[in-house]
């Protein structure tokens, strides 16, 4: 794949200057760094941040979702009780 | 000393859904390893169960079930996993509320923190199951997230 992106100068000069001083070619730089960022750890905040949003567009309220867990909860325990006196 | 606490599904989801409640303060502390929490079988998979809901995966649309997956994931390592914890005790006015007290009682945890009103009410409650309860486990202490906080925040007024 090969994308084209607009660098304001000053990142591009510091991108010149830190690929030249590893040897590298600003390509392989940012590859390098990409490669970098893609393997570490996750935060908690990443994790969560696709939750996150669609709870902020949903507009639900917090006892909204209090109401909505514990339905589901409630439901989630009706099946279990359903399945054990089944067994 | 870390304080043993354990959370309910309610103030898990909450955190979940917003990074700027109390609830996500609590697993942030948590996670910081600020206090020391304990997990069950019954806890993790209601969790992980509420989470996996058509109705939550609506609600959480852009979120996928590998995300739901790492979330689990990152819980499991951070918390101490009991198990299978024995039924103690039972609350009678919400059985399926009785895995905390159960998980907070094998695991010698002193503060269950919980958003739910069933949980939150033995603490003050003067009904028959509230009375029992505090005589049965004096130790054991139901709080809020907000409540929670103030005990491990000493700047929020509290402190252990």
């Amino acid at each position: 794949m090969s994308l084209t992106i607009e660098l304001p100068e000053q990142m591009e000069r510091e991108l010149q200057e830190r690929s030249r001083n590893e040897g590298k070619s600003a390509s392989e730089y940012i590859r390098d760094a990409l490669g970098k960022q893609f393997s570490s750890r996750k935060t908690l905040d990443e994790i969560l941040a696709p939750f996150r949003l669609s709870f902020a567009e949903s507009g639900t309220t917090e006892e909204e979702l209090d109401a909505l867990v514990e339905e589901a909860r409630q439901e989630i325990w009706l099946e279990k009780q359903a399945r054990e006196t089944k067994a | 000393m870390t304080p043993r606490v354990v959370f309910d599904c309610m103030v898990f989801l909450q955190a979940v859904a917003s990074p700027d409640g109390p609830s996500a303060r609590c697993v942030e502390h948590a996670f910081e390893g600020r206090c020391e929490l304990f997990i069950s079988d019954e806890t993790i998979d209601e969790m992980n169960d509420v989470l996996n809901r058509p109705k939550l995966r609506k609600k959480f649309a852009r979120a996928t079930p590998e995300n739901v997956a790492e979330f689990i994931r990152r819980v499991l390592e951070v918390a101490t996993r009991l198990g299978s914890v024995p039924s103690e005790y039972i609350l009678k006015r919400d059985v399926k509320d009785s895995k905390y007290i159960n998980l907070a009682v094998a695991a010698s945890a002193k503060l269950i923190v919980s958003r739910d009103n069933d949980l939150l009410d033995l603490m003050t409650g003067n009904d028959d199951e509230a009375t029992r309860f505090r005589t049965t486990y004096p130790e054991i202490a139901i709080l809020d997230p907000v409540a929670f906080l103030k005990t491990i925040e000493p700047d929020a007024g509290g402190g252990l």
